[in-house]
């Protein structure tokens, strides 16, 4: 996530849109990328992604620093996607992702790129889909957002020896998972 | 360290970089001698080249349009709200539909029933009243009664 300065942080919260528009552009990569990766679909992750920063403008006016500013908005972004996730299980349980399956499919005009990407999205779909949301939430902050364990703690509200915990706990399933098993 | 330790360190600390610099170099060392511990590291580096080569999703700009126009619309909603004369904003807080007015209406009138019979009950007849004055006075003697020993209320106390 790139740094908001103090000054957009305090003309956000004031109510000016330009403002808060900038504070979108610098936070909206990591909420879509996190929902996306939460809730694995794009209409999902819109979704996600719009309630998150209408939450941020709701309650800007409490916000002063840069470091709280960014751990909180962390924190609503896993929180937010995590329950949409769980709601929308039960909802849409053996719903295809159609996008992800069928827009994004190599066809035979692809590059060799095109399809070693698509592979490496498919493998890591599967291996994050076998994780609970607890452990996902950990891999995908330290591995695709590159948080330290401090700020892992301070956005998921555990203890750190729990950030380290989960993420030995994950990456030992995923070499299960990847036929490597425990050495 | 033990390989169990270092095993434990690699699937954490050490592939994180939260390690010191001496515990980093220690377990360094020790991965040049045991192939076991080696080969976990490289297995672990592995799986953490597919998060390092994932795709980086960003959101479409009508995420951005749709927030833009909700804030909009909230605010228009709130000065609309605030501009209106107070005598109107004050009635519709304090308005209650229909149907409820009845239900109220109805409520508090069952309430003045029931309280008009109990008022009536409390009159009782000139006969009912003087036996009970009878008995008032019987135990108002009794050496052993409770009022008798001042803990009576004023009233009754004045009667002694």
């Amino acid at each position: 996530m790139v740094e908001v300065s103090c000054d957009t942080l305090q003309r956000a919260s004031q109510g000016d849109i330009e403002a808060f528009e900038q504070l979108y552009k610098a936070a909206s990569g990591f909420v879509y990328n996190v929902a996306f990766r939460v809730t694995r679909n794009s209409a999902d992750a819109e979704e996600v992604t719009q309630d998150v920063f209408m939450k941020i403008y709701h309650n800007l006016k409490g916000f002063q620093f840069r470091s709280a500013f960014k751990t909180w908005v962390y924190r609503v972004t896993m929180n937010t996607a995590i329950n949409y996730y769980r709601r929308s299980r039960g909802e849409k349980h053996d719903r295809v992702d159609y996008e992800s399956v069928s827009g994004s499919v190599p066809d035979a005009s692809s590059t060799a790129e095109t399809i070693i990407q698509h592979d490496n999205e498919t493998r890591l779909a599967v291996l994050l889909d076998m994780l609970s949301p607890e452990h996902k939430s950990c891999v995908l902050l330290r591995e695709i957002e590159g948080l330290s364990y401090q700020e892992i703690a301070a956005t998921l509200q555990i203890p750190v020896n729990t950030v380290r915990s989960r993420l030995k706990r994950a990456r030992e399933a995923l070499l299960e998972k990847a036929g490597k098993g425990p050495v | 360290m033990t390989c169990k330790k270092i095993q434990g360190l690699l699937k954490s600390d050490y592939l994180d970089g939260e390690l010191s610099r001496e515990v980093t170099q220690e377990i360094t060392e020790h991965l040049k001698l045991c192939a076991d511990c080696r080969r976990l590291k490289e297995e672990l580096e592995a799986a953490r080249m597919l998060f390092q080569k994932a795709t980086r999703h960003q959101p479409p700009e009508r995420v951005w349009q749709n927030i833009r126009e909700a804030i909009i619309q909230e605010r228009l909603t709130e000065e609309s709200r605030e501009s209106r004369p107070l005598r109107e904003r004050v009635t519709e807080r304090f308005w209650l539909p229909r149907p409820a007015f009845a239900l109220a209406s109805v409520c508090t009138a069952i309430v003045l029933v029931v309280l008009a019979s109990g008022l009536i009950k409390t009159r009782q007849p000139q006969g009912t009243e003087t036996d009970q004055q009878n008995m008032a006075e019987y135990r108002l003697g009794d050496g052993n009664d409770e009022l008798a020993s001042g803990l009576g209320t004023t009233i009754e106390e004045y009667f002694l």
